[in-house]
């Protein structure tokens, strides 16, 4: 049985897109809140004090704590949630074009027996109920 | 033709042709303080107790009055213009009464304690982003040489300009004329923003003092 590696970074167009898709609907809306919180909380607060020096004593400060946070915690958690997005659309979209691939081999007689995917693939009971119906063609 | 769709973008250009003109303040802008009602388009802003801000209203010689005890809070006047254009701010003030400062002093030696002025004018240059918002301040210092720059303890987004020193002019009125880009770039190295307001403070809150001063005739926003 030969061994299912993928060395490209996205596995296939479908995987680049789904994923490409995935870190926009993730970053654009959690942008998009913080600078609106940033505006509503720090923005109107400070148009309202009008004068620096109680902006200086009473906004800056707690700005820039946040700022700190924000810096800090935000690349995390878009990395953790990316990495995650990664591994979950490589394993779903991967085995795709593996499929597609197999089967066409299969159908060109170029290769015979199971169509095998990576352990941690998605699709399993797919490609099983496809090996169970080329058993079922190959013995007819 | 005026369609359905023509109308509806005209109607959007008109309107947004009338907030921005509404938006931009009519230069330049005069507060000659000649009025009961002259405060109203003044709003308070109070950092620590109230300064008592009233109006004496004249037809020629009105003025705005200012008693701070142990306390800083300013008048402030929102009016969007770009300086460089308009670079001009002019007024009158009157001095009646410095904070005491030698208190202070002798309590510590930080200048925030002495950071008090008798009268002040700003100059506030807004941001989006609050860490951008700048100010200069015109103060009218005592015991500081006149053309002095100088950053507030408070923050270094502050800058103070010694207009008038000593207590030379106390009880006369002094007419101060500022070109408020070259003072910007004076003070910050660079070329300012748009100005989003000025306002006027009288403060004691740090010498725990009393101070009075006289403010009329602020002309903002023309060029020489």
């Amino acid at each position: 049985m030969k061994k299912n590696r993928r060395r490209q970074f996205f596995a296939n167009k479908l995987h680049r897109q789904t994923f490409l898709l995935f870190s926009v609907a993730a970053l654009v809306p959690t942008a998009l809140a913080a600078i609106s919180l940033y505006y509503l909380i720090f923005g109107v607060t400070a148009n309202q004090m009008g004068f620096l020096e109680a902006i200086a004593s009473n906004i800056i400060p707690a700005s820039r704590k946040v700022i700190i946070i924000l810096l800090v915690v935000t690349p995390i958690v878009l990395a953790v949630l990316l990495v995650f997005a990664y591994r979950m659309t490589h394993a779903m979209l991967g085995p795709y074009d593996r499929i597609i691939k197999e089967l066409d081999d299969r159908i060109k007689g170029k290769e015979s027996g199971d169509i095998s995917l990576r352990k941690k693939d998605k699709f399993w009971p797919l490609v099983n109920k496809i090996n169970r119906l080329l058993h079922k063609i190959q013995g007819s | 033709m005026l369609n359905k769709r023509n109308i509806y973008i005209l109607t959007f250009l008109v309107v947004g042709l009338i907030a921005l003109f509404a938006y931009t303040a009519r230069l330049p802008k005069m507060f000659p303080f000649n009025r009961q009602n002259a405060l109203d388009e003044w709003e308070e802003r109070v950092f620590k107790n109230r300064v008592l801000y009233s109006v004496e209203p004249r037809r020629e010689g009105g003025y705005l009055l200012a008693q701070s005890k142990d306390a800083s809070s300013g008048l402030m006047h929102r009016l969007k213009f770009n300086p460089k254009q308009y670079p001009m701010i002019s007024w009158e003030w009157k001095v009646i009464k410095f904070p005491d400062k030698t208190k202070a002093k002798q309590l510590k030696e930080g200048w925030l304690e002495k950071d008090d002025y008798a009268a002040r004018v700003y100059v506030i240059f807004p941001s989006w982003f609050i860490v951008n918002m700048k100010c200069i301040e015109y103060v009218w210092a005592e015991d500081l040489p006149e053309g002095k720059i100088m950053t507030s303890p408070y923050w270094k987004n502050i800058k103070l300009i010694v207009a008038e020193s000593g207590r030379d002019n106390k009880g006369k009125w002094v007419f101060e004329e500022r070109n408020i880009y070259e003072d910007y770039k004076k003070a910050f190295g660079r070329s300012p923003g748009s100005v989003g307001a000025i306002a006027l403070m009288t403060d004691t809150d740090n010498t725990l003092s009393t101070a009075e001063a006289q403010y009329t005739a602020i002309r903002v926003g023309y060029k020489k």
